[in-house]
């Protein structure tokens, strides 16, 4: 923040910078438009002034129509031409006085020192002229012969200085407008020239009207001056068609200019020959009166008029193009300014919206991003596809990249953790062999610390005997094979041979490229024990059980002769001494015979039972079907004795077993079905089902039954009847009696098959038993 | 041809010069009812102007350029602004005038009688001095417009149309 206080942001340095031009170009603008503003007022003045100079020019012409009728009036003998002048004079008298006082009024406006001054003189002279007019009104009053012969002269002379003082006016007013403009100083001083053509004319007409109103010859002297203002108008022309052609008034005025020329020329050339020829002189009368020329000779101001006018007119032309010329300067210039600023707002708006605040925004996030946060550098769609746009795409493309970095980096922390923790050994290696990585499993179980460890060959863990075997995992991993679980030996820095179980797997490169292997290796030294120490007691059962069965079937084997002997011989007692014996002797020695017997069948189980245990199963494809038939086959009497009937509800399945062993499991079950049966039909049912849920043992699958009607086992007794020796009931069928081992083979039979078997029952109502015959040795499956 | 200055002093001369320079007022304050293409002032018969006519060739009036020619035809005053009859050819005036009949020309003459014989200007004598006298109604039979400027300076007379004057 206090960064921010000391360092301006770009934002305000931009503010300033664009402030700062806005500025300067307002007040470049503003001077022009204040120039042209100056300019405009000058050009009004100069409009104004032009209406001054035509003024002026007007108060010339005035005063000189006044001063020449006059002159000639002075100078006339006859009445009639003094009273055919008089109305002339005063109308321009009139005329003049007003032009002056309108010119002389509006030149004070102007607080031109200089002109004020001459002005004031002026004022002076033209009062003198005013009473030198009295004077001439006086004079024309009185007689011919009382007349003052020095007055026309000095009326002259007065008039004339004030004409040529009221130029100077003009001439000293209009230097004031060279520097507004030079071309509307030009066409004063055109006018000027005009002026001055028309002051020289009138003086020649004023000279000739007097020689005309006195019927005189003119004097050498008079004849000079004529000569002398001939040749000043003459030049006034020349000078005024340079002027005009050098302030543009040419071609517009040309026909004017022409035609003024024309007229004077015309009308002065009348009288060239009769008072310009030296020595001229007339016979009686002039052939012109004196009123008659100054009508004539006046009249040619109206073309001088005409071409001042046709002048004054360009000069306006001229004038309000400049004026034109100066407001569209000034809109012009407004609309720049407005145009520029609105130039610099809209830069500033723009850098403000589509750099700055995508920067601020960028910064920010970087800022965020910084300090761990997930950040989005992404955009408004309108700023994408500028030069900043694209610096967002890559910072977000940055900090997609970051978000994975940091993510891998999670993920090789836990997977270091692992390695870390692990009592495994976990080992990297080069291609060549060298040792990158050891972890503490490493260090705990081969003794070398990381440091030792990692920099230095493979080898240093591997017994010498088992080079050669190394040398195979590196071909198998240079084939990119993996090594699983290989049981081996390793040296533990010591030089003890541990037992070990190995899994060897290629490392990758990001570009696919084998660069080295891991190793995890397990220590299996406790395992191995294990497996000795088991294979013992295996082996030490084995033995106990061989031992076990050679006394069962020793003992029984053995047994065998002694009660072979015993039966013999009660027998032998009773064939030999049938008659010496009494009845009850002879039963005793009838139920020894039995009971020798009967000694006998239970060792002939016993070895049978001992060899069930012992026998490998002869497994082979069997047919249960078949079996069952041949069951039947051979229990046929049997059956029939106790009508019984085996039912078979839908074909058995093809298996592989022990044929003989399940013929006899069978048989077990379908006579033990028949024996323990009240019923007048006893019908025993073997069948297959798919699956068949087991109390305590979810369900089993492929489970076979042998069903009977007969009189159903209770609860109690489930476990009991599969104990050998064991009977729950005697049976009637005392010359059928078994000795109680049936079931338990055909428990015997089931375990060796790897199977199970379980009983439901109901007192009464029958029992089913419920076999498997699957584990191991069950390959093929049911198809039925 | 050069101006005759041998007798300047003489009233002829003086005459001939003042009335030449009459002849461009009555071009500027006489005015055609339709303008006029070119400016042409015709003397018929001889030149009695003695060389004071020739500066006006080549001047302007009411912006046009002046041309001068001597005319003997009467038709070559077909297209004459001003025809100036020279007195000596008064006895062709009446010929000349018929065909210049309904003609707006301006025709201009010093010979006695000339505005009663339908001439529009005629120069005479007055008190010694030369003396304009303008037939208005052969002005007016043709629309030429006479300005008050000249109005002011001459003599109007209105002799009636003589014979076939229009």
């Amino acid at each position: 923040m206090s960064m921010r206080l000391r360092q301006f942001s770009i934002r305000t340095l931009l503010l300033f910078t664009i402030g700062a031009l806005a500025l300067l170009t307002t007040t470049l603008v503003a001077r022009e438009v204040y120039t042209q503003w100056v300019r405009l007022d000058s050009i009004s003045m100069l409009k104004e002034a032009t209406k001054l100079s035509d003024e002026l020019f007007d108060v010339t012409y005035k005063l000189s129509v006044e001063r020449d009728v006059a002159y000639s009036m002075l100078y006339a003998s006859d009445r009639k031409t003094i009273d055919d002048l008089r109305t002339t004079v005063e109308s321009s008298r009139r005329d003049a006085d007003a032009s002056l006082s309108s010119a002389y009024g509006t030149l004070e406006q102007y607080r031109f020192p200089e002109v004020n001054e001459i002005l004031r003189r002026n004022r002076e002279q033209f009062t003198e002229f005013q009473a030198l007019r009295r004077q001439v009104d006086t004079f024309m009053a009185a007689s011919p012969a009382t007349r003052d012969r020095v007055l026309p002269q000095r009326w002259f002379d007065q008039a004339t200085t004030v004409i040529v003082h009221t130029q100077d006016i003009w001439m000293q007013f209009a230097t004031h407008f060279t520097d507004i403009d030079p071309y509307v100083t030009l066409h004063m001083r055109f006018k000027h020239v005009l002026g001055i053509i028309m002051e020289y004319s009138g003086r020649e007409r004023a000279l000739i009207g007097k020689l005309l109103a006195e019927n005189a010859d003119p004097s050498p002297a008079e004849q000079l001056q004529l000569l002398e203002w001939r040749g000043a108008a003459n030049l006034g022309w020349i000078i005024g068609e340079t002027l005009a052609r050098q302030s543009g008034l040419t071609p517009a005025i040309t026909p004017a200019f022409k035609d003024a020329r024309s007229y004077h020329q015309s009308v002065y050339d009348m009288m060239r020959d009769i008072f310009y020829q030296p020595g001229a002189h007339h016979t009686g009368s002039y052939p012109i009166s004196a009123e008659f020329w100054l009508e004539l000779a006046t009249e040619t101001n109206d073309s001088l008029y005409a071409l001042k006018d046709a002048a004054l007119a360009q000069s306006h032309a001229y004038v309000q193009g400049l004026e034109r010329k100066a407001q569209h300067e000034i809109i012009v210039n407004f609309l720049i300014l407005l145009f520029a600023l609105t130039l610099c707002g809209y830069s500033f708006r723009l850098v403000s919206r589509r750099v700055i605040a995508p920067i601020n925004a960028i910064v920010t996030a970087l800022l965020d991003a910084m300090e761990g946060k997930t950040v989005s550098f992404a955009l408004p769609a309108r700023s994408q596809q500028n030069e900043i746009g694209k610096l967002a795409q890559v910072l977000e493309a940055f900090q997609r990249n970051t978000e994975k970095i940091r993510q891998n980096e999670k993920n090789n922390a836990h997977l270091a953790a692992i390695v870390e923790s692990s009592d495994d050994a976990i080992i990297s290696k080069t291609l060549d062999g060298t040792i990158v990585s050891w972890n503490p499993g490493a260090e705990h179980l081969l003794g070398y610390s990381s440091d030792e460890a990692v920099g230095r060959h493979i080898n240093l863990i591997i017994p010498e005997e088992r080079l050669e075997e190394e040398v195979g995992i590196i071909e198998k991993l240079g084939q990119n094979q993996r090594i699983s679980h290989l049981e081996t030996v390793r040296r533990h820095k010591n030089g003890r041979r541990i037992d070990i179980s190995l899994t060897v797997s290629p490392i990758y490169d990001l570009a696919g490229n084998n660069v080295g292997a891991s190793k995890i290796i397990r220590d299996i030294t406790a395992r191995k024990q294990a497996d000795a120490q088991l294979l013992n007691y295996t082996k030490a059962l084995e033995r106990s059980n061989k031992e076990l069965d050679d006394f069962a079937y020793i003992a029984s084997h053995d047994l065998k002769e002694p009660l072979r002997g015993l039966h013999n011989h009660a027998r032998f007692l009773l064939e030999d001494n049938q008659d010496k014996l009494d009845a009850e002797s002879v039963s005793r020695l009838n139920r020894l015979t039995y009971l020798s017997q009967r000694m006998e069948r239970l060792v002939n189980d016993l070895l049978y039972f001992s060899r069930l245990g012992r026998q490998e199963l002869a497994i082979q494809t069997t047919d249960l079907n078949e079996v069952v038939r041949d069951i039947e086959d051979t229990l046929d009497v049997f059956l029939e004795e106790r009508h019984g009937r085996i039912t078979i509800p839908k074909p058995l399945p093809t298996i592989t077993c022990d044929k003989t062993r399940v013929t006899e499991l069978l048989r077990n079950l379908i006579t033990n079905a028949m024996k323990y049966n009240d019923n007048a039909e006893k019908i025993v049912e073997i069948g297959f089902l798919e699956e068949q849920p087991v109390t305590g043992a979810g369900m089993m699958k492929d489970v076979f039954y042998v069903k009977d009607n007969g009189r159903g086992i209770e609860e109690g007794f489930y476990d009991e009847i599969f104990r050998i020796f064991k009977r729950l009931q005697s049976n009637k069928d005392s010359l059928t009696e078994g000795t109680g081992v049936g079931l338990t083979f055909v428990k015997k039979i089931v375990e060796r098959h790897g199977g199970r078997i379980w009983l439901a029952s109901e007192p009464g109502k029958g029992t089913i038993f419920y076999f498997t015959l699957k584990g191991e040795l069950y390959d093929s499956k049911a198809s039925a | 041809m050069a101006p005759q200055v041998a007798g300047a002093g003489t009233l002829e001369l003086q005459e001939a010069e003042v009335k030449a320079g009459l002849l461009y007022n009555f071009l500027k304050y006489v005015e055609p009812p339709q303008p006029l293409p070119s400016i042409t002032v015709c003397v018929f018969g001889n030149d009695p102007f003695g060389g004071y006519l020739q500066p006006m060739a080549g001047r302007s009036v009411n912006q046009k350029e002046i041309a001068l020619r001597i005319v003997h035809a009467v038709n070559d005053t077909q297209d004459c602004a001003l025809v100036f009859v020279a007195a000596e050819e008064k006895d062709r005036w009446p010929q000349l005038r018929k065909f210049l009949a309904g003609k707006p020309v301006i025709t201009v003459s010093d010979f006695k009688g000339f505005s009663a014989l339908g001439g529009m200007i005629e120069f005479g004598q007055e008190n010694d001095h030369i003396h304009v006298a303008l037939n208005m109604d052969a002005v007016d039979a043709v629309h030429l417009r006479v300005e008050d400027r000249l109005l002011k300076l001459v003599t109007i007379v209105h002799p009636g149309l003589p014979e076939g004057g229009r």
